[in-house]
């Protein structure tokens, strides 16, 4: 009973070292400027929306929003999409070669952001082309592509063979096994990439800070605008940052089960 | 007898034209990074770049804060590979047992995996606020004098480590979770039936069969620890005094702060060099029967 | 509804040849079982005659047309598998309906030969589900629907009722039979259950290491075999193999200390020569013959009848059918053969007739 006690405590203590800095945050964003710096720290407060009216009146930070939402959600489905149609091919060939391009894909994010974020800012600069959404979007499919490549090789390898043999004996073309019969029994896997592709877009930073411009500037990049010389205006700082997270802790939820797969991009089966 | 002309495989047609894109991409990305390398090109005058030869991977290496970022570098990511490994294998062995909402305690351990890294950043560098800090706050409880987290350059690197280890342990943690319940329970229980004590059976048994999930987890790690960017940026950028500054951060700032591409990008490629052979060094210490499944 | 030529048909994996100059006609509307242990090459066949797999040399004929260098979706043929490769997204009537969709038919026309299918198999009441709301043996059917459902001219069957239990098995083995019979259809299936090729098959072909052993009715598979390896394969419990050796001018063999008449053969066999001598265990409890004494191990009793494993003097292992009594462990019986019911093989396997 004594150890059963104790492993409860352990629990608590583990969740509360996971789980308060989050919490931290999220309170903070409905604090006053005084509660917020009170020390000692104010448990019980009079909750205040007045740090989300500031970030609200920000227009840098709405169309950050906007911006962030139209870069990862585009960037993401063309990655999805070109990345089925290689996955598919891949997940029928021979293990050998199929190694090999795998291997190939992987090498690519292994690479530093660096080395191909200087090149293109120098190109983008000659073009004119940093203040350009598709300049972002282009980057992160391309950098999307091989991860919704690796993982979704991992999902068509689930569906059993015999599917495409008993398809193409009904008479069904290459792409129409692919869009009749892989797409639907993957739409699970299709999905959770998809989410997954999303998510990593929305929190990148580093690309952004080097490629956006004043008009495609995206959430990570928008809020370090709160990072001021003045000081930290810490109260519409956690609100903001509470809204960049909430979304994609509920789309994170959502595919729970597939994001640790999604990490180790299927290198586990070796 | 006919010989069958190998009808060709329209699979094929489905992979190909992306693969070609992607190395046509890289290969093309790959010599235009070496040749800007091999110049003095910088954005502050562009159009008069020169050839220079090996000369800035020579700098590189008389260049005493590239090689103490280098250093710094293989600090952290080392600090942190190892100490979230260690952490992570200790909690899940923690929690290797039935309890009322394991499936809530593994959604929650989601959290700080999904966050976004800058946000936290932001939240640790909140946390480590000198004055008004919770951390400050609960070493006063403890009657411990305040530290100054993010302002000491002996101590902010290792304030970044903390947050880099509250943000990826979870990982760790749930993917050797994850092999550990896919692993078969046969073994250990024969090893219980031969007499072992559940020390033994956790050493001989039990981590040998977690040793490739903990071998791939500690690759993945060291890969994006070599690489981390968001929480130096956010947290010290790079100080107090270069303290924090990592190899990766300083090409950063020669790229976009000096406009010096062309070092910038001699400092990437010895990154990715460096990257490669710390990581097939890795490899053939984890993995070293060649083969091995 | 068609004949199926296999012109000398090889195919390779790398070094590994898995068949081997394969040759076999199938006349219109027979039902062919391709028989054989795992790995022998049979599926490989299969697939090469669906066109799932490309062959390295030979030809395919179905009907008049060469389909060698065909796609599957342009040779015609119907498959069922025994992983029953239902399409998962669709509802049982969508997965019938799958192959009309590919061809281009109306919805019309596919709403009512999807019908007709269903009644025949008595599924009406599936359509609407999903292929995995239904039970093992419902997914089979669905299985053959898919594939009755566009009248081609060739069924392929690859091992379709290995994944069912017993009961549904014999079921379903009743029914492709019955199915058989009345759509008259060429049919050629594979299996290694050599109950269902005795049972379904108008013609069976034995197949090992990728090579024909020997093409033929059930009946003259089973009474006939032309070497060791069919004569070891079919038949339950398996044939039993002694050693044995020519004496008296090739006119008898004796085994350990009997004598066995092989006079009707036809060919003249040499004295000393090693042979072997094959019995079926259904064929050691006649009433006179030759004798054996058999040392008892084990008896299984099956009812009706039980199998004696025992051992020969010479230490050979025999199992022998037990009709009267069931000896127990450690008794010797007698066992009694007719000359005339036994095959003759040369020391590789090969019959001598």
């Amino acid at each position: 009973m004594a150890r059963r006690a104790l492993f409860y405590v352990g629990l608590l203590l583990l969740l509360l070292a996971v789980l308060f800095p989050l919490y931290w945050v999220v309170v903070t964003s409905f604090k006053t400027t005084r509660d917020a710096f009170a020390i000692p720290p104010v448990w019980l407060f009079s909750p205040t929306l007045e740090n989300y009216r500031t970030v609200f009146a920000n227009r840098g930070f709405l169309s950050a929003f906007a911006n962030s939402f139209i870069i990862s959600i585009l960037s993401s489905a063309l990655a999805v999409a070109i990345g089925s149609i290689a996955a598919y091919g891949l997940a029928q060939q021979p293990a050998a070669l199929r190694r090999s391009k795998e291997k190939f894909i992987l090498s690519l994010r292994i690479a530093p952001a660096l080395l191909f974020v200087i090149p293109m800012y120098y190109l983008a600069t000659r073009i004119g082309a940093l203040n350009q959404h598709w300049l972002l979007i282009a980057a992160y499919a391309f950098v999307n592509v091989p991860f919704a490549i690796s993982l979704l090789i991992t999902f068509f390898d689930d569906i059993p063979k015999e599917l495409r043999d008993a398809a193409r004996v009904d008479g069904a073309r290459e792409f129409s096994v692919f869009w009749h019969v892989y797409l639907p029994a993957a739409r699970g896997g299709i999905v959770a990439t998809l989410i997954l592709c999303v998510l990593f877009t929305w929190n990148e930073f580093f690309v952004a800070l080097v490629l956006t411009g004043r008009n495609t500037q995206t959430l990570p990049v928008s809020i370090t605008s709160f990072l001021t010389f003045q000081g930290i205006q810490w109260g519409a700082l956690t609100a903001a940052a509470t809204l960049i997270m909430l979304p994609m802790i509920v789309l994170g939820v959502l595919v729970q089960g597939q994001i640790v797969r999604g990490m180790t991009l299927g290198s586990v089966k070796g | 007898m006919s010989t069958v002309a190998t009808a060709s495989d329209p699979t094929r047609h489905f992979f190909q034209p992306i693969i070609v894109c992607l190395t046509v991409a890289s290969v093309a990305l790959t010599l235009f990074v070496i040749w800007i390398s091999l110049h003095d090109l910088s954005l502050m005058r562009a159009g008069r770049e020169k050839f220079v030869g090996l000369d800035n991977y020579v700098r590189f290496f008389g260049d005493p804060r590239a090689m103490a970022a280098l250093w710094r570098t293989v600090l952290f990511t080392t600090l942190a590979t190892v100490i979230e490994i260690a952490l992570g294998l200790a909690v899940v062995l923690f929690l290797d047992r039935d309890f009322a909402m394991k499936r809530l305690v593994r959604t929650l351990l989601l959290v700080p995996i999904i966050m976004t890294p800058v946000v936290v950043g932001l939240t640790w560098r909140f946390l480590f606020d000198p004055a008004s800090g919770m951390a400050n706050y609960l070493l006063s409880l403890a009657g411990i004098s305040q530290v100054d987290w993010l302002g000491s350059p002996q101590v902010a690197l290792f304030s970044v480590l903390i947050a880099d280890i509250w943000q990826w342990t979870p990982f760790v943690i749930l993917l050797v979770m994850a092999a550990l319940e896919s692993a078969p329970t046969d073994p250990l229980d024969a090893a219980r039936v031969d007499g072992a004590r559940e020390w033994q059976v956790t050493w001989y048994v039990l981590l040998p069969m977690l040793r490739r999930a903990l071998a791939i987890v500690a690759l993945i790690r060291a890969i994006d620890s070599i690489k981390a960017f968001d929480l130096f940026y956010i947290m010290t950028r790079g100080g107090p005094a270069l303290s924090t500054e990592t190899l990766n951060y300083y090409g950063y700032i020669v790229a976009f702060t000096n406009f010096d591409i062309s070092y910038a990008l001699a400092i990437a490629i010895i990154l990715t060099i460096f990257t490669n052979v710390a990581l097939l060094t890795m490899y053939s210490v984890l993995f070293p029967k060649a083969g091995e499944r | 509804m068609a004949k199926l030529s296999i012109r000398s048909v090889s195919k390779s994996y790398g070094a590994v040849r898995v068949l081997n100059d394969v040759s076999v006609e199938v006349e219109e509307g027979s039902f062919v079982v391709l028989l054989g242990p795992s790995g022998c090459g049979k599926s490989t066949l299969l697939h090469a005659i669906a066109g799932l797999n490309p062959i390295d040399s030979g030809a395919i004929v179905i009907g008049e047309r060469n389909v060698t260098n065909l796609p599957a979706r342009e040779r015609d043929v119907a498959m069922v598998f025994q992983s029953y490769a239902l399409y998962p997204t669709m509802s049982v009537a969508e997965n019938i309906a799958f192959p009309l969709k590919m061809r281009g038919f109306d919805r019309k026309t596919s709403t009512d030969k999807v019908e007709a299918v269903a009644r025949l198999l008595q599924i009406e009441p599936l359509l609407g589900r999903r292929p995995r709301e239904l039970s093992g043996g419902q997914r089979q059917r669905v299985a053959i629907g898919r594939a009755l459902v566009r009248d081609p001219r060739l069924f392929l069957f690859d091992e379709p009722l290995s994944n069912l239990d017993a009961a549904l098995r014999t079921e379903l083995r009743a029914e492709i039979k019955r199915l058989h019979q009345s759509i008259r259809k060429t049919m050629v299936y594979v299996t290694h259950d050599q109950t269902e090729a005795l049972t379904l098959a108008d013609k069976i072909v034995v197949l090992k290491a990728g090579k024909i052993e020997q093409i033929g009715t059930p009946l003259s598979l089973y009474d006939d075999p032309d070497n060791a390896f069919v004569a070891g394969f079919i038949g339950s419990p398996r044939m039993n193999f002694l050693r044995a050796s020519v004496v008296d001018s090739g006119k008898a063999v004796t085994v350990g200390d009997a004598r066995v008449d092989i006079s009707h053969l036809a060919t003249r066999l040499e004295n000393g020569q090693d042979v072997m001598l094959g019995i079926r265990p259904e064929h050691l409890d006649e009433k006179q013959g030759v004798e054996l004494a058999l040392a008892v191990d084990v008896t299984e009793r099956l009812g009706s009848t039980a199998y004696v494993h025992g051992v020969l003097p010479s230490g050979e292992t025999v199992v022998a059918e037990r009709r009267e009594d069931q000896p127990r462990f450690g008794e010797t019986i007698t066992l009694r053969f007719v000359p005339g019911r036994t095959c003759v093989f040369d020391a590789q396997g090969a019959r001598i007739r």
